[in-house]
């Protein structure tokens, strides 16, 4: 065990400050880590790097201890798969699976039992004879999958490998992906832009915007307990709820607030004393209800919008000039434009810096 | 007013039915989805009400006129496009009043309705700017603020969030919503998205191959598909149909799904269908991981474990390729491959005919 993959200050720089700027992070033997960010975050200029594809500015990728500066692509022992699979047209799914394995003059009956493995595996065995031009386009990506998983290597990079199967494959996939990381046992590192694919698959989540790492933990821990606001929006659907106010004062766990529009106080917190001015607080749809009357730990709004959503609603309320979801259950009915008050669990709560993003939790 | 009635509509394209004797009522005030996949007959129904397509066979009426032979221009619709489609020479506004201007409005009052209704869609800020400056939700808030601004019986939404981004379409769903309830709008949506159809819809209308497949307030569609089709098409993930064959042993009703029997008894159902085979169906939410290892646990492994954030997707795999899907709580957590017990809630518990596929009504 230990640190399989070692990626320290890692720069590239591309014009007009694009590219990725000091980014590091480690990956352990056998762990499946996801690195989740926005178009234009730097993920795949990371994936590529590690690759060997790209060349870095500065920084060290280290493989076991080894730094990699000098290491091919060709005898790095990673294997990618990329978002754009690019297969042989005139080739068998069969033979593009092979493809990695026939170049490497591996003998014919091995060649035949991995590339069934694998195909079975990823849910094409029963397409290999066909064309690529005869499976759709959900297929062609999971034989661009087997293609790369048929390799022997250490790392396998996977740049978005599920991103252009239709929404319920997508779905089936996902949860599937991570059957195929414990069959295989090995260290993965896995692109998306889908908060949902992060959440169920990684050990570990990287958090990318802007070239810049913004947050790394498990999913339970950037779930929960994220480091700003463009972690708290990026995960969730919807995205947390955030609410401006313009002062908060926290004493003895008891939260006070005040905006233009009125103010509420919270009881119960685990948020340090603080007194402050532009602060966000940030809840989630699905921890908070609603009621008809003002009580303790409520904020004040009314009914924008009701949804029914399976054997749910989703209430979107106006607070102040703010719009925020919650969810409830069917039971729960208000009236267009009824005032209504979201009680807040207190525990579950988050309070950012409005200018900067960054989360006020554990600061004095 | 607003009033539209479908008496078995059909609508052929030479020898091909695209649309296969629809009836069906929308009422004053109320928003309905037509929902289903591509090629269901949606679309050329919608068509058919507006005028745009010639109504093949049966009657058509919008507040009680029959409208098989009116010209779009005398039905009272006004209609809304997947494709913005607005003049690409002109403002937001010139696109916007084009409707009123053709009606030769005043002046003044063009404005005053222009600023209105651009400012329930949120796009008072774009006025004066060209369709190509926009962004394509901007674009069909334009859209939708044209079609929206004259007077009509019925509004015909074509697919209209379709092309949007997820966030767009999120938000632009639910102002849709609110100014068809504020301004009490008669409307009739085409959508292939189940999510939108259950948000934004009084009733929904569900299509396959031609055919209505059933009519229902969204609580109705969600809890009691009339078929499999229905079953599959609505809810993500979608209901679990489990194949289950009727066993009677000892004067008793069991059930055996896989190679394992629970006693109908224990299951808590309370009547199960006089057939040798069916199917139950059930939805993720509905089905409970079971600890206590009961009578009516159903036994299995975990196949795929996933946690997302608000709830946690499992898949138990009872064997045989049999796999049911379970939603729950956020805080669950389970080991691939672990052993595991499920349990089907008794009141959600749903039960389809093999061969048509129809819901089994309890008697």
């Amino acid at each position: 065990m230990g640190d399989h993959l070692q990626i320290r200050n890692l720069t590239k720089e591309y014009s007009k400050g694009k590219g990725i700027h000091d980014i590091s992070f480690s990956c352990a033997e056998g762990s499946f880590t996801v690195i989740l960010g926005p178009s234009g975050a730097g993920k795949t200029t990371t994936l590529n790097l590690i690759a060997g594809l790209l060349q870095p500015d500065g920084g060290v990728i280290e493989m076991y201890g080894h730094n990699l500066e000098r290491v091919q692509p060709g005898q790095r022992r990673v294997s990618m798969a990329f978002e754009d699979y690019a297969l042989y047209p005139t080739h068998s799914i069969f033979e593009n699976i092979a493809s990695p394995l026939r170049a490497r003059k591996v003998n014919d009956a091995t060649i035949q039992e991995k590339v069934m493995a694998i195909a079975e595996l990823v849910g094409i065995d029963k397409h290999v004879h066909k064309l690529p031009s005869q499976v759709s386009g959900g297929q062609k990506q999971r034989t661009g999958l087997a293609r790369c998983l048929v390799r022997d290597a250490d790392i396998y990079l996977l740049d978005e490998p599920i991103a252009h199967l239709d929404a319920k494959l997508r779905h089936r996939m996902r949860g599937e992906f991570k059957r195929i990381h414990k069959e295989l046992g090995k260290t993965m590192v896995y692109v998306s832009h889908d908060y949902r694919e992060a959440l169920a698959l990684a050990d570990t989540v990287v958090i990318m915007d802007g070239g810049h790492i913004v947050q790394i933990g498990t999913p339970d821990e950037v779930f929960s307990k994220p480091r700003n606001t463009f972690v708290a929006t990026l995960l969730g659907d919807p995205p947390m709820n955030l609410v401006p106010f313009d002062t908060v004062n926290v004493s003895g766990g008891t939260l006070e607030m005040v905006s233009s529009v009125g103010c509420s106080a919270i009881s119960g917190t685990a948020f340090p004393d603080m007194e402050r001015g532009d602060t966000q607080l940030g809840f989630r749809d699905f921890t908070v209800e609603l009621a008809a009357d003002a009580s303790d730990n409520t904020i004040a709004g009314s009914v924008y919008v009701v949804e029914p959503i399976e054997d749910q609603r989703v209430y979107t309320i106006t607070v102040g000039d703010h719009r925020v979801k919650v969810r409830t259950d069917r039971s729960v009915q208000f009236d267009l434009n009824a005032p209504v008050h979201i009680r807040l669990n207190p525990q579950k709560i988050h309070l950012f810096d409005t200018q900067t993003g960054e989360s006020l939790e554990g600061r004095g | 007013m607003g009033q539209v009635k479908l008496d078995n509509v059909w609508k052929l394209y030479g020898t091909f039915e695209a649309v296969k004797g629809v009836s069906l009522e929308i009422h004053d005030g109320e928003f309905v989805s037509l929902l289903g996949p591509s090629g269901c007959g949606k679309t050329s129904t919608l068509r058919m009400v507006a005028g745009l397509e010639e109504i093949s066979r049966g009657n058509a009426y919008i507040d009680a006129v029959r409208i098989n032979d009116l010209d779009p221009g005398n039905r009272h619709v006004a209609m809304a496009y997947e494709s913005y489609a607005l003049y690409p020479h002109l403002t937001v506004f010139e696109n916007v009043a084009y409707p009123l201007r053709i009606r030769k409005v005043p002046d003044g009052e063009i404005t005053t309705r222009v600023n209105d209704i651009c400012a329930s869609l949120g796009i008072t800020g774009y006025l004066n700017d060209c369709p190509s400056a926009l962004s394509g939700g901007a674009q069909q808030r334009t859209g939708l603020a044209r079609a929206l601004i004259r007077p009509a019986s019925v509004y015909l939404l074509d697919e209209v969030l379709s092309h949007l981004d997820a966030t767009e379409r999120t938000m632009l769903r639910a102002e849709i919503r609110r100014i068809q309830k504020l301004m009490e709008l008669t409307a009739l949506f085409v959508t292939h998205d189940q999510l939108e159809a259950m948000a934004m819809s009084d009733r929904i209308i569900v299509m396959n191959d031609g055919e209505i497949q059933q009519i229902g307030t969204p609580e109705e569609i969600y809890d009691t598909p009339a078929n499999l089709f229905v079953a599959g098409f609505v809810g993500e993930p979608p209901m679990n149909i489990i194949s289950v064959r009727r066993v009677r042993e000892g004067g008793a009703d069991f059930l055996s799904i896989v190679d394992q029997k629970v006693a109908a008894s224990d299951l808590g159902v309370g009547w199960i269908p006089d057939l040798d085979e069916f199917f139950v169906g059930i939805r993720p939410k509905n089905v409970t991981l079971d600890t206590a290892d009961s009578a009516a646990g159903i036994r299995g492994s975990v196949h795929t474990f996933e946690m997302l954030g608000d709830h946690t997707l499992s898949s138990i795999d009872l064997g045989n390729g049999e796999v049911v899907f379970v939603v729950d709580e956020f805080d669950v957590r389970l080991g691939l491959d672990d052993a595991v017990s499920i349990v089907l809630e008794p009141d959600h518990v749903l039960f389809y005919d093999p061969t048509s596929g129809d819901l089994l009504h309890r008697p």
